[in-house]
């Protein structure tokens, strides 16, 4: 699935961010859930995978649908 | 307009400023304003999501485009599943890791500030003026139906966005998209169902969508590889993409959209949904527009769609050059009606020859049509030489204020406001947060209390709005809006695009050489854009390999000049 998302410290001249997770306006983040690294199982389906895929199939079966349109109706 | 049509607009109105405001009353802290506490279920990512990028533009231009070009404009979005899919592989896992409040803030962790403050100031010049435009929309509306003064009536609209927008920060906006959404899409299908309706007797609904394949309307598909065609399968895909990927991920007032949401479940399925609804949902309104086109195939049209205008000429001293050729295009689409009449003959018939008869006749039909009307366009530029002679964004108001009932044109141009007010008010949320936190909070004040920030926010989302305001006294210019508007995205969304894929997956490359890259990629841009013929979905492709490209070529010197 998702690898590590963690980029590297910048190199030469790159600096924290003043605000990187401190500070009053990084408080407690009520809304981070446990699933935050993403490579948790999808509420419906048996993998992100599988959901990938059906929104890949889904733009293909449509652009057959409009190609037989086009054709038929032209 | 009458008097039910008016309650139904204006209480559509004032319900959804209170409804926006009451959503956001509890929005006090910087993460709730921006974030929404990041407490959204997938289906208000999903919808936030959809109603930001379905704007009033897209409520009237593209039935309008349809009705002009046919549904070709339908392969620009094929880009945007795929884009979905790399999205929730890639992006949401890093930003919501991160837990960043917006997109460039992310650069400055990979890069460095001038690489942040360079994205987040194409972002702000670019979605900046965007946003004038999707204000305009609807005002326009406004202007032609009423005769109102177009300045009075894009402040008015301008002003109700802010006042919920500011208030309520982004719950209000995301909480308004739903409802938006839903509105939007009850008048798209109000007015496809009038379409249908209002064809001559005996004419079905399979013999109208006959009529709109026969005369060109359902080009849904074009194989045919041309730089210079904007649309066609391969601009779609290749150009689509890059341009989906770019806005989706890159462009603050779609990432602000789904970072509210929950997790990265949530935000992924929000944006996978996006994916799946989003190219049935433009082919619905544009086969809306296919169907206007053949109702008009029955009916004769305005000679030109514009009211205005027609006044204008109507005082001009092209007054009887334009008379004669309104009466002649009559007689044209008159003839034509007949032809279509043949044609749907031919077809209950089932006789092929006779079909292909009829065809050829109702195509020569339209070309004079169409000739006639070329020349009462050119007497309409004679008659304001500041007139470009496109009239596509009034097509569709045209046909629901000439066809629907009392109450019907209310509800329908309240999807106009919805539409419109809900992409503005992701634009100006947006615009507000990568004001504050790239640049306020980044270099004004950087040490200020929760409060403050909020405050400061509020104070940005009524400035852009005054700003978008004002931008849109001269957007009438600009020609088809849904074009105009892609246009000006496509001149700045490859660049940025570039920047953030060498973010995500080149680790080599460092915050200089990015920052010159993307220099290089945005000259690149507007070469092809002032000197060439290229399609625009192209300069997407083109701004993000010259940025990634430049880049890359140059970052062996940069680690050199830091190793020395």
């Amino acid at each position: 699935m998702t690898r590590d998302p963690l980029p590297p410290r910048p190199r030469g001249g790159g600096r924290p961010p003043d605000d990187a997770g401190r500070g009053p306006v990084h408080g407690p983040d009520a809304g981070a859930r446990a699933d935050d690294a993403g490579d948790d199982r999808p509420p419906i389906g048996r993998s992100w995978g599988l959901l990938y895929a059906i929104v890949l199939a889904n733009l293909a079966v449509l652009i057959v649908l409009f190609y037989i349109l086009t054709e038929t109706t032209s | 307009m009458r008097a039910l049509d008016w309650v139904v607009l204006c209480g559509w109105l004032a319900f959804i400023v209170t409804y926006g405001v009451w959503k956001g009353r509890r929005s006090r802290s910087l993460q709730g304003y921006v974030l929404g506490d990041r407490s959204m279920r997938w289906y208000m990512v999903a919808f936030s999501v959809m109603a930001t990028q379905a704007s009033a533009i897209t409520f009237l231009s593209t039935p309008g485009q349809a009705y002009a070009d046919g549904m070709r404009f339908v392969q620009f979005y094929f880009g945007l599943p795929i884009a979905m899919v790399v999205l929730s592989v890639t992006a949401i896992p890093f930003y919501r890791r991160l837990k960043v409040y917006t997109a460039y803030e992310f650069l400055e962790r990979r890069f460095d500030a001038k690489v942040r403050t360079l994205a987040a100031s194409l972002f702000l010049v670019q979605r900046g003026l965007a946003c004038g435009l999707t204000i305009f929309a609807p005002s326009l509306i406004l202007s032609v139906l009423l005769g109102w003064n177009m300045q009075a009536t894009i402040f008015v609209i301008g002003t109700l966005v802010i006042i919920y927008t500011a208030s309520g920060g982004t719950k209000a906006v995301s909480y308004t998209h739903f409802l938006q959404l839903m509105i939007l899409m009850a008048g798209i299908f109000t007015a496809l169902a009038f379409a249908v309706a209002r064809l001559p007797e005996g004419v079905s609904f399979g013999d109208a969508v006959f009529v709109a394949g026969k005369t060109g309307r359902l080009n849904a598909i074009d194989l045919t590889f041309d730089w210079k065609n904007r649309y066609n399968i391969w601009s779609g895909l290749i150009g689509g993409f890059f341009l989906a990927l770019s806005y989706f991920g890159t462009d603050q007032s779609q990432v602000g959209r789904y970072l509210t949401g929950q997790s990265v479940t949530q935000s992924r399925l929000g944006l996978l949904f996006n994916g799946l609804a989003k190219v049935p949902m433009q082919f619905i309104i544009l086969f809306t527009g296919a169907m206007v086109f053949v109702f008009y195939q029955f009916q004769a049209p305005p000679v030109y769609f514009n009211p205005v205008e027609t006044r204008r000429v109507a005082a001009s001293a092209g007054a009887a050059e334009f008379d004669e050729l309104s009466r002649a295009y009559e007689r044209a689409a008159d003839a034509r009606a007949v032809e279509a009449m043949n044609l749907v003959a031919a077809r209950r018939d089932g006789d092929g020859h006779a079909g292909e008869r009829a065809a050829a006749s109702l195509a020569a039909a339209d070309a004079e049509t169409r000739a006639t009307r070329e020349k009462a366009i050119e007497v309409v530029k004679s008659a304001n030489p500041r007139s470009d002679g496109r009239d596509v964004n009034y097509v569709f108001l045209t046909f629901i204020l000439a066809n629907l009932p009392a109450g019907l044109i209310g509800l329908t141009l309240a999807s106009v406001f919805a539409a419109s007010m809900s992409s503005t008010s992701s634009e100006l949320n947006a615009l507000a947060s990568t004001s504050i936190v790239d640049v306020y909070r980044r270099f004004v004040r950087k040490e200020a209390s929760d409060r403050h920030y909020v405050v400061a926010s509020k104070a940005a989302t009524v400035v852009w709005g005054a700003f978008a305001i004002a931008f849109a006294q001269s957007a009438n210019k600009l020609g088809s809006l849904v074009e105009a508007v892609n246009i000006l995205g496509s001149l700045f969304y490859g660049t940025i695009l570039g920047i953030f894929l060498l973010a995500f997956y080149l680790r080599r490359v460092g915050g200089t050489a990015v920052f010159l890259g993307a220099l290089v990629g945005e000259v690149a841009v507007i070469f092809c854009f002032t000197s060439t013929g290229i399609s625009f979905l192209w300069y997407n492709v083109v701004g993000c390999l010259g940025t990634m490209a430049a880049a890359l070529a140059v970052a062996p010197f940069m680690r050199r000049r830091v190793a020395a």
